[in-house]
């Protein structure tokens, strides 16, 4: 692209990029703190306040290793990944194509099925209900509780329906006139052009999952080894609350204060790896996608 | 918050037991209990029967919703829990224990019950207050019938004299009994409450502490505003940005009474001197207290920022005050009594001593109209396991006869202080796993043995049978937990409750399920709108005045606080009807 | 002519099926899933009308009709809290969701690719901390001492106070924390969006001499209008369901004349009692209104904007 320097593209950058620079401090902020915070000294982490910008005290590593030394953690991961891996599949592809269908304008069905999906985003039966019938399914204490309902998304959905009207029509047309059927059109010819859009749906699916223990706190209550990661954080966190700490029955243990560090350290190490998708996806949404051989 | 609440207590009353269980049978946990199983709707004992032993040939399995913690990786199964080992070793159960994940206790037993599901027992910790209405939908037992013939010891223990208030807080206007309950056998220690730091009094007056009342310890009005004085002074020199003489919770009272208690008042519901029920917030002396309050916040010697304090459920202390050493006054826990909050190293030295509520004797007040605390009774129908209608026979039996051994001397010790060599430590691995063979306490006596006595790294909780039915006292103290041989757990209590406890509504009035509908709402609507006007009253954002506060009182009342109270006085009549 | 619609003379339905015969068939498994999940447990909507108890199920409970509806709407500060909903949602409509678009405009006009993925990363950052966290520092900032109150007085010489105690600044505070919180995350939509722009047009525009804010908004915007436009939609549905997590955490007595939203009123209604009758009856009319906004909002936007989702 060819860039004319005139002042007011250089100012404009200017600003632009300061901005920038300047958000970004205001954002990596929380994360900082929470970092600063779970190697701080417990005690002294009582005593403070504001943002942490550098530990309380002697750095330490006891909270992460009240974390980790629970062997559940190893469990709570490999559930995670597991759960993490099926909705991204399975839930894109369903995604993906329900989006696809509702997208099209010579479908009949298309108009009657976005009010079908959309209708769902916005009732909900509430906990008792759902819960009866998936227990009706005979899926309570089972991985498939949490894996299937919220497999497809009815948000995500709408959001592929757009990426797909933003293509231009010329391309079903000149598949169709080349013979092809819908089906195909979808898998070989608009599917490497929504890139950007699948590895949004990817990317928050993923997300969504990672940061879900509400499904498994209300299904699986017998099974602990089917646990999502977040699920045995959340415990712990409730474990060690800060009323806990202060009405320590054990004087000693109250004195210990680790506990403390723990609400932080969960964050951490909840929270770590799923930040570290995001920069294999960007990839999709920072080149652009070049559409050639179309005329308008 | 409600799970909090109840979870909160549970523990603390639990772990706060009283001393001093006066008078028990000294009935043995005699195994031959003279029960016969075959005709068990026959509730008298005939001699035949007294003479036969009950049948525990047969393994039965019994399941239980009970929650538990997971405790420090010794088990998470509650049903390894020594104490419970052993009684289920003991009468051949196998127990089945279903535990909700921690945090969603209360979806979990709604999901039970909505799907008809049930264990055979449950703990009745998050069935709602009214039990009686589990029992119409048929979900839990009646257990009155059994109790005379299946577990003799809670029976005589309800039915003593000495314990009428247990008795009508367990059993509902028809004679029903629901909960097989955690009873303590004395007032339970108060676990929390108004403290103050000595060591600033100390270092300001030199040692030479003199309230205007003359006593050892703050008493009056006057006194308070002599301390705190002095802690502003202290403050104010110290060069700390944020510090706090006083920590008030964002509402602007202790709805538990604390300060309250000092102009008369006994807390948001309570019971006056004529056996009235009376909401205090709504209450004359009110005014005195918001005056009071709003001069002490303009002479700076409340937390300028109480308002915004969110999530005080339990008064939670802010944190980075009390423990950075920069609040000189808050509500705050037995733990932190004496000088536990000290950091030598770094020159931190607190005294925390506590603090009964500031008399308004200029307003005429003495001790005796000084309201109530909290204190959450000796039972509670919301503490121990009911029965469901799942339960078969057999296990309902077999059950209450294994509980009915903690309701004896005997029982009560293995409950509260676990397994002594006597009944085989040895034999359990969790003991064994932490070196305690010889058991957690001296056979025959209620005396730590040595290694937990001295050993502070082992935690008792999970060794004893905590959230097990049973006779309850206030915790023996571990040798560590003794400041200069003073057991701050009891020091702290006698000091909070210095006034007397009998102006709080006893935990045995208990709502029917239309007082409850409506009580619920308007309690709810009546605190709204009182907490938003307190801090306001009292930073002075609204102005107090005498016609301000009267306004303040009728839409109180104009939001149904009269019904409130009349539900509230029929509920005790009822439960004053069940202590006779 | 992305985003243009054409006009599709109706085929019959036989003509239809035959042309689109494998969108008929992956139809059905996906009617089936929302059928089983999603409306199959709609039928416990009944428990609004209902005095609901877990105990004697849904069948089993009280039919009440309109009662609990008629507790909500009479209750003594239903107006206060619809109107805080409301305001807290359009503030976040009018201010909120323009700022996403910019911000990923902002962010494509970023030429150093690392500099722009590092800041796209960081952005989001935010977005993974916990509520928890987050409120407290708002509580520490906005405290009589903290940084934020202290630069306000000297910025805009307000009185120093505790920001969280004066009712008027709750919707400003609530709102820039919200941005705060989602702006980054929110707006990887755009800018996935405006990658697939055609990057032939933006070139012929700036040979044509159009400066960059031109092209943005007679290109990009237009380009990324679809996605825009089904957004927009989507959030009018959603006004009604104010988050109540970070409310819950920065509100207090002293400001829930504005900081009371009905999430955070059904919260404290219904701790008492399991008041699931109640809580049905508020969503169910959250659903409902929330509909009826999202019909509203897509009637205008096709009128207006010539898109729409339906």
């Amino acid at each position: 692209m060819i860039e004319k320097t005139t002042p007011s593209r250089i100012l404009f950058n200017i600003l632009n990029y300061s901005f920038m620079i300047f958000f970004s401090f205001v954002c990596i902020i929380p994360l900082w703190h929470v970092l600063m915070a779970s190697i701080s000294d417990p005690r002294g982490l009582m005593a403070a306040s504001g943002v942490l910008w550098k530990p309380i005290g002697e750095a330490t590593l006891r909270g992460y290793g009240m974390v980790l030394k629970n062997k559940s953690i190893i469990i709570g991961y490999g559930n995670t990944v597991f759960y993490v891996v099926f909705a991204a599949v399975a839930g894109t592809i369903l995604t993906t194509v329900s989006g696809y269908l509702i997208s099209r304008k010579n479908f009949r069905p298309a108009k009657f099925l976005t009010l079908f999906i959309m209708f769902t985003m916005m009732f909900s039966g509430g906990l008792i209900p759902t819960y009866m019938v998936i227990k009706g399914l005979g899926m309570i204490n089972t991985r498939w509780a949490v894996m299937l309902p919220g497999v497809m998304n009815a948000f995500y959905i709408i959001m592929m329906k757009s990426s797909f009207e933003q293509l231009s029509d010329s391309y079903e047309e000149s598949a169709r006139l080349d013979g092809a059927g819908p089906v195909t059109i979808l898998f070989r010819i608009l599917l490497p052009l929504v890139k950007a859009g699948l590895a949004v749906i990817i990317m928050f699916t993923i997300v969504l999952q990672w940061n879900s223990w509400y499904p498994a706190s209300i299904y699986l209550p017998r099974v602990r080894e089917y646990w999502p990661l977040q699920l045995f954080m959340r415990e712990l966190l409730i474990q060690n609350d800060t009323a806990k700490i202060m009405t320590g029955t054990d004087a000693a243990q109250a004195a210990d204060y680790t506990a403390n560090l723990v609400k932080y350290c969960v964050t951490i190490v909840g929270t770590i790896p799923i930040l570290c998708v995001y920069p294999f996806a960007q990839k999709y949404f920072v080149t652009g996608v070049t559409m050639g051989g179309v005329k308008g | 918050m409600k799970k909090k609440v109840i979870a909160m207590l549970l523990a603390i009353g639990m772990a706060t037991s009283l001393s001093a269980c006066g008078g028990s049978e000294e009935s043995d946990t005699n195994v031959n209990a003279s029960t016969d199983i075959a005709s068990s709707d026959d509730s008298t004992l005939s001699e035949e029967e007294a003479a036969a032993g009950i049948d525990l040939s047969e393994n039965l399995t019994i399941s239980l919703w009970q929650i538990t913690d997971d405790y420090h990786g010794l088990y998470t199964d509650y049903a390894e829990n020594p104490v419970m080992n052993w009684m289920a070793e003991k009468f051949n159960i196998t127990l089945e224990l279903q535990q909700p994940p921690m945090g969603s206790e209360s979806e979990q037993i709604n999901l039970m019950f909505g799907t008809g599901d049930y264990t055979d027992f449950v703990s009745t910790t998050y069935c709602g207050g009214d039990l009686g209405m589990l029992y119409e939908d048929d979900v839990i037992r009646d257990l009155a019938p059994y109790l005379e013939r299946h577990m003799p010891n809670y029976y005589a223990y309800l039915n003593a004299e000495e314990n009428k208030d247990v008795k009508a807080a367990l059993y509902d206007d028809e004679g029903h009994l629901f909960t097989i309950a955690i009873v303590n056998c004395e007032e339970p220690y108060t676990w929390g409450g108004l403290m103050y730091r000595k060591d600033i009094l100390e270092t300001m007056t030199e040692g030479n502490i003199a309230f205007p009342s003359g006593e050892e310890e703050p008493v009056t009005i006057e006194d308070w505003e002599y301390m705190l004085d002095l802690m502003k002074t202290y403050f104010e020199a110290s060069g700390m940005t944020d510090t706090a003489c006083l920590i008030l919770p964002s509402t602007g009272y202790f709805s538990s009474g604390e300060l309250l208690a000092g102009f008369g008042i006994g807390g948001t519901t309570y019971i006056d001197e004529e056996g009235n029920v009376q909401c205090g917030i709504a209450s004359d002396n009110m005014y005195n207290y918001l005056v009071k309050m709003k001069e002490w916040y303009e002479a700076g010697y409340i937390y300028q920022d109480f308002a915004s304090r969110t999530q005080d459920v339990f008064y939670l202390p802010n944190t980075a005050l009390t423990y950075g050493g920069a609040a000189g006054i808050w509500y705050g826990f037995a733990s932190q009594l004496g000088s536990t909050m000290s950091l030598p190293e770094y020159g931190l030295n607190i005294q925390m001593e506590p603090l009964s509520a500031p008399l308004d004797t200029e307003h005429g007040i003495t001790g005796e109209e000084a309201g109530a605390l909290l204190y959450s009774g000796r039972a509670s129908v919301n503490s121990g396991w009911a029965a469901t209608t799942a339960c078969g026979e057999e296990e309902l039996i077999r059950m209450m006869t294994a509980l009915d051994t903690f309701y004896t001397d005997e029982g009560r010790l293995i409950k509260q202080m676990g397994l002594s060599t006597a009944e085989d430590a040895a034999g359990n691995p969790i003991l064994q796993g932490l070196g305690l063979t010889e058991g957690t306490r001296i056979t025959g006596t209620s005396e730590w043995t040595d290694k937990l006595n001295n050993d502070s790294s082992i935690d008792k909780g999970p060794l004893i049978g905590l959230r097990m039915p049973g006779l309850s006292e206030n915790d023996k103290p571990r040798a560590f937990e003794l400041a200069d041989g003073v057991d701050l757990n009891e020091y702290g209590s006698q000091v909070w409750s210095k006034y007397g406890t009998d102006r709080v509504l006893p935990s045995g009035v208990t709502d029917t399920v239309t007082e409850t509908n409506y009580n619920s709402t308007a309690f709810t609507n009546i605190t709204d709108y009182a907490n938003s006007m307190i801090p306001q009253f009292i930073t002075g954002k609204a102005e107090l005045t005498e016609e301000s506060f009267q306004a303040y009182v009728d839409q109180m009342y104009a939001l149904g606080l009269q019904e409130y109270l009349d539900n509230k006085a029929a509920a005790y009549e009822r439960y004053l009807g069940r202590m006779n | 002519m992305a985003g243009k619609i054409k006009k599709v003379k109706k085929a019959s339905w036989r003509h239809d099926f035959l042309m689109n015969k494998g969108l008929y068939f992956l139809m059905i498994p996906i009617i089936l899933y929302f059928l089983i999940f999603n409306y199959a447990p709609m039928f416990g909507l009944v428990i609004a009308f209902e005095d609901f108890k877990p105990t004697r199920g849904i069948l089993g409970s009280n039919w009440v009709g309109l009662k609990n509806f008629i507790d909500f709407f009479t209750g003594p500060n239903f107006f206060i809290i619809l109107r805080n909903t409301l305001a807290i949602s359009l503030l976040g409509l009018f201010i909120g969701f323009p700022l996403g678009i910019v911000f990923a405009l902002l962010l494509s006009e970023l030429k150093i690719l690392r500099f722009k993925k590092t800041v796209q990363t960081i952005s989001y950052l935010p977005y993974f901390v916990s509520t928890v966290v987050i409120a407290g520092l708002i509580i520490e900032f906005c405290s009589s001492n903290g940084i934020v109150t202290s630069l306000l007085v000297v910025v805009l010489r307000i009185p120093r106070e505790n920001l969280l105690t004066n009712p008027d600044y709750f919707w400003a505070i609530n709102l820039i924390s919200d941005i705060w919180q989602g702006l980054g995350y929110g707006s990887i939509v755009y800018v996935a969006a405006i990658t697939s722009v055609s990057g032939e047009l933006h070139e012929a525009a700036a040979i044509d001499g159009a400066t960059r804010l031109r092209r943005a908004w007679h290109i990009t915007i237009p380009g990324i209008m679809p996605t825009i436009v089904t957004m927009l939609i989507i959030k009018c549905g959603m006004l009604m369901n104010v988050g109540f997590d970070k409310i819950l955490l920065l509100y207090n007595p002293s400001i829930y004349s504005t900081a009371d939203v009905i999430s955070t009123h059904v919260q404290r209604m219904g701790i008492e009692n399991a008041q699931y009758g109640y809580s049905t009856a508020v969503g169910l009319f959250n659903s409902v209104v929330g509909t009826l906004l999202l019909f509203i909002s897509n009637y205008l936007s096709s009128k207006f904007a010539d898109q729409s989702i339906i």
